[in-house]
This record gives structure tokens, sequence and C-alpha cells, in this order.
């Protein structure tokens, strides 16, 4: 058998401790550190990092400590629970990341969410947005070193999670949409509430701009730092603000548009640069078109059902209002046979449904494809050639989110 | 020599009841962040719920904290590291698992992947919830409050309840098909 390279070679079992920590390849020196899963940041990872004397010679990632199964337990569920299941993948970015999944079941099922469903999760959608960028924000923050970056960050997010427990009813998981429209509706005073939300955040993004992007600090640690050039990110298959950072202008919103995206009016950020700051710029930016989207959503909101009239028809029995209400009626609706695919632009990037449904109610298969997997690599060729102080920097400018990427 | 000193200082000038005040409000916890319980112990840690009122600040390494924060999720190739971690805290220490998925496996407890957090380490205190907010997480670290006192907290012992007479009858066996098609099948 051929020899594997570092540290694969090592055998079954015995992978969790480094042989040869130093050695000569080829000339230079190589030193290997272990940047092991546990560590204070957003989730299981581990990362080989071969430094020579400061400079990063290879990277070798070891993703897969979260991993949990998630295609693996939708085969076995019926198809209405296979939402919070998909939601686990990134719950601050619940809306977005179960998008495709109730977009590829709304094709199976035969079933068109009615005008405020589409507003409302269109809604939905843009804050889970915003609450994502401030999460990633806020996190890159506490890798460099920024405490107040990460608390001022959290304490927006907060109300965030407040408003989501007004409108929804949990504060993170809040598994909103289901196939044919929303959950609850939206009450007056849960948009009066929205709306100061947005007050707030402008409010306080001017003072988080003064006290993190413009600081020299952030800048020297962020400038220059981990650049991909537009035909590495295009060969590499970057998804998301992190491909719009490099030049690339693909956002799943505009190309294929779904649900009431077709109606608002946003500007799609893209910056030139590739490098660690570029990649804030646009995230920054993103919260902003993000908010604008909010707005005209608030201002266009149709009236109406929030649940699609078809359901009622499939079961007559089943009731509007009371415990459950109309939901009771998916256990009497089968999803047609064949195969269905749905893209949606979660925050981070292009994800991906592919549903394979039989004539059961449990579907045959489900491909989930997040898009922190697709971004691994190019992360990981980004740190190479860099210092190590700037490994760090690179993985959170990235918005690496593990349990997204393990599923 | 220190031990020493310890074993003297805790007997003989009876500073026990200072030493837990001690140990009691400045638990460090190691944040194991697996996934999505993270996100509410960053805001257990944020302004919203300042966690640092009680002592506790979610810390780097384990070798100076005596709390195992066990959030979310914990497949089986984090298991080893888990076991790892927990080794290398000092005395004493605790475990708090935080979550449904630490608790029982939670969404997940049929995954090929998930192993129960109690047949690892020994847990101290459970928190429910997916994800159990911050007023929980924070009742749970009074809870080792009171188990460092000494006072018994609330404990749960489970039941088994026998499920028979509730659940509905049994699918009926498909019925066999006639002979005749079977005859008809080859011949086609």
């Amino acid at each position: 058998m051929q020899k594997t390279e570092w540290p694969f070679n090592l055998e079954v079992g015995r992978t969790f401790f480094v042989q040869s920590e130093e050695e000569l390849r080829g000339g230079g020196r190589g030193l290997t550190l272990v940047v092991g899963p546990q560590h204070p940041g957003s989730g299981h990872m581990r990362l080989f990092v071969v430094v020579d004397g400061d400079i990063i010679v290879d990277v070798v990632p070891d993703p897969g400590f979260v991993h949990r199964g998630v295609e693996k337990l939708a085969e076995n569920r019926p198809y209405w629970t296979l939402i919070p299941l998909v939601e686990k993948a990134s719950i601050m970015d619940s809306m977005n990341i179960t998008y495709p999944l109730i977009l590829a079941l709304e094709k199976a099922l035969g079933l068109e969410p009615p005008p405020r469903a589409k507003y409302l999760r269109v809604l939905m959608a843009e804050l889970s947005r915003v609450r994502t960028h401030l999460y990633d924000l806020a996190l890159l923050g506490v890798f460099l070193g920024h405490t107040t970056a990460f608390m001022w960050g959290f304490a927006l997010m907060d109300m965030y999670a407040e408003v989501f427990a007004k409108i929804a009813g949990a504060r993170t998981t809040i598994a909103y949409p289901v196939p044919g429209g929303v959950r609850r509706d939206v009450k007056p005073d849960h948009v009066e509430a929205v709306k100061r939300l947005l007050e707030v955040t402008r409010r306080k993004l001017k003072d988080f701009k003064t006290l993190f992007l413009d600081n020299p600090v952030t800048k020297a640690r962020l400038e220059g730092v981990g650049i991909v050039d537009a035909k590495k990110t295009a060969e590499l298959g970057v998804v998301g603000p992190f491909a719009r950072a490099s030049g690339i202008d693909y956002d799943v919103r505009k190309v294929h548009p779904y649900d009431a995206y077709g109606d608002v009016d946003f500007e799609v950020v893209v910056e030139k640069d590739g490098d660690a700051w570029a990649r804030t710029l646009v995230r920054w930016r993103e919260m902003y078109e993000s908010m604008s989207i909010v707005e005209q959503v608030l201002k266009a909101l149709p009236e109406g059902d929030v649940i699609d009239q078809a359901l009622l028809f499939k079961n007559p029995e089943y009731r509007r209002e009371g415990v459950g209400g109309v939901l009771g009626v998916y256990t009497y609706i089968y999803p047609e046979p064949g195969e269905y695919l749905a893209v949606a632009e979660a925050t981070r990037g292009a994800t991906l449904v592919h549903l394979w449904a039989t004539g059961l109610q449990r579907v045959h298969r489900m491909r989930f494809v997040t898009p922190s997997w697709r971004n691994l690599r190019a992360m990981v060729e980004a740190m190479k050639g860099g210092r190590l102080a700037d490994m760090p920097a690179v993985y959170m400018s990235f918005g690496y989110f593990p349990p997204e990427a393990d599923r | 020599m220190s031990q020493a000193l310890r074993e003297f200082l805790l007997k003989k000038a009876k500073l026990e009841s200072l030493f837990k005040w001690g140990v009691r409000w400045s638990l460090w916890p190691v944040h194991l962040v697996t996934s999505c319980c993270g996100v509410e112990v960053a805001h257990t840690s944020g302004p919203g719920f300042d966690a640092e009122r009680w002592g506790v600040l979610p810390f780097h390494t384990m070798r100076q904290s005596n709390v195992l924060l066990v959030e979310g999720t914990i497949t089986r190739k984090m298991a080893k590291v888990l076991k790892q971690v927990y080794e290398q805290m000092p005395e004493p220490k605790y475990v708090i698992a935080m979550g449904a998925c630490a608790v029982r496996g939670g969404l997940f407890w049929n995954s090929y992947h998930v192993v129960q957090v109690d047949t690892v380490v020994p847990v101290d205190v459970y928190i429910s919830g997916c994800p159990p907010t911050p007023e929980a997480v924070i009742r749970a670290f009074m809870m080792v409050h009171n188990k460092i006192k000494g006072k018994p907290g609330p404990y749960v012992e489970p039941v088994k309840v026998d499920l028979t007479p509730f659940l509905p009858p049994p699918p009926k066996p498909p019925a066999k098909p006639a002979p005749q098609q079977a005859q008809q099948a080859p011949a086609a």
C-alpha cells in the first residue's frame, strides 16, 4: 500500500497523538502543532498546523467532531420533523438554513404559500441574516482578542433573541416555516417591536463601527491576511459573502429569486481584495442591506392567511385554531415520488437540499450541503503562507461554523 | 508540603467553609462549545445575562478551571477528547451537562455517532432544554453551588412507565397475493 502523507500514515487508534513533532522536510523545518478540538471558539474542529518558525507551511483540517448524522437520521423520520433537525446545523441562522428544505418539501407536496407567508418568511430570513452576521463579527472580535466587540455583538443579538421569542416562540431555534406557509402569524405589536429593533441596531452599529472596524489594530490584523484571489475562489468553490469578497458577484437571492425576493430591492455587496478585511466589510454592509429589506417587507406586508388553503381541503376535519391547529394535517399528506432540489442563500453561502422522495412519509434520502463545508478548503488554503498568529483571524474571517460544516 | 498545609487548614483551623466559598464563587467553566448550546452560553456570558456576576468566566484552558460545561452533542469522535479534557482538570471538579443532547442524546438520540455524556464523564447537574435559556444555565450553576455546600439539590429519579395500554393497535400485516397472480408473473 502506498504510504500516505503525514499525519494520516499513523495507524487507526493512534492518530490522536502526534508521533513525530519536528522533522526535516526538504531542507526546511516543520513543527506540527495540533490546534485541538477543544478550543474556546465556535465549535469543535481540529487543525494540524505545520509551522516553520512563524510561517505556516501546511494545514491539514480534521473536521467531523460535531458530525451528528443529520442526513442518515432524515431517512427514518416523517418529513415534517425534518425542520428542527436541519435547523440545528446553524441555529442563529435558523430561517435561512431551513429555507431550502421547505422549498423542496413544498415542491414535493405540491403546496404554495400565500403572499403573506412569503413576506413573513423573508422578514425572518433577513432578521436571521443580521443576527448571524452579528454573531460572526462578535466571534471575529473575540478571536482577535477584542472582547468588547464580543460583548456588544451579543448584546445586540440578545435583542434579536427577544424579538424572535415574541414572533416565533423561541429565542434561537424557531423552526418558523412549515410546508405551505409559516407557523404563526405576526401581530401588530410584533411589527412595532421589529421596527424599534431596527432603530436600535442602526444606532448601536455606528458605535460598533467606531469600536471595532475603525480600530487600527483590527485593520492591521485583518488587512492583507488570508488573501484568496478571484480565480482561486472560483476553483475552490467558495460560496456566500466570502466569494463576494473576492470579486465574484453571485447571490442566490438575485440569480434564482425565491419567495418574495423578487419584489424587494437590494444590492449585492461585492469587494475586490479577497483578504480578511474585505470579508468583514462585505458582512458589515450586508447587514445594512438586510435591514433595508426588512423595512421594505414591513411596509409591503400583505394581508391574508399564513398557511396554504389547499392544506385545509386535503383534510377538512382539521380545524384552524387550537393546539397545533391546521398543522396536524401533514399526517394525511404524502409527498409525490421524485427528486426535488432547492437552493437558498443562507448567511454564510448557498445552501442546498436535494430530496429523494418515494410515496412514503419518510423521505428516502436527503442530501444537505451547507456553506461552511464548502468554504473549508478555501479557509485552509488561505492560512498557508501566513503567520501563526493570523490563523484565528483567517479562521473566523471565513465564518467557519463546525456544526454547520459537519451537520 | 502544601498537602499537609491544606489538611492543617481544613481540620485544625476549620477553614473548610472558606475554601468552599472560594470555590463556589469562582467556578470558571471550560465551555466545550460543541454546537447550538454554545450560542446560549455565549449569551449567558454576554451583557444580557452577565454570568460573571456569579464568578462564572468561560475560560480557554481546562488546567485552571473547576467546572466542565458540556454543551451540546458529544459524538464518538469527540468522546475521547472529552475524557482527556475531564482528566486534565484539577480537583475539585464538577460537570454540567447542558442541553437535551448532552442529557440523553436529544434530537439525535438514535444517530450512529452520538454518545450520552454520562457514559464518558460523571455528571453532576443536568440542564434540559433545546437550547436551554441562559436563566436555566445560571440556575444550574446555583445547583452546583448547593452541591459544593453539601446541600442536596433537586433530584429526579427516572421512572419506567408501561405505556402498552395506551399505544395504538399494531398495523395489520398486508394481505397475501392470490395464487393466480403468482402464476401469471413468471409467464409474463
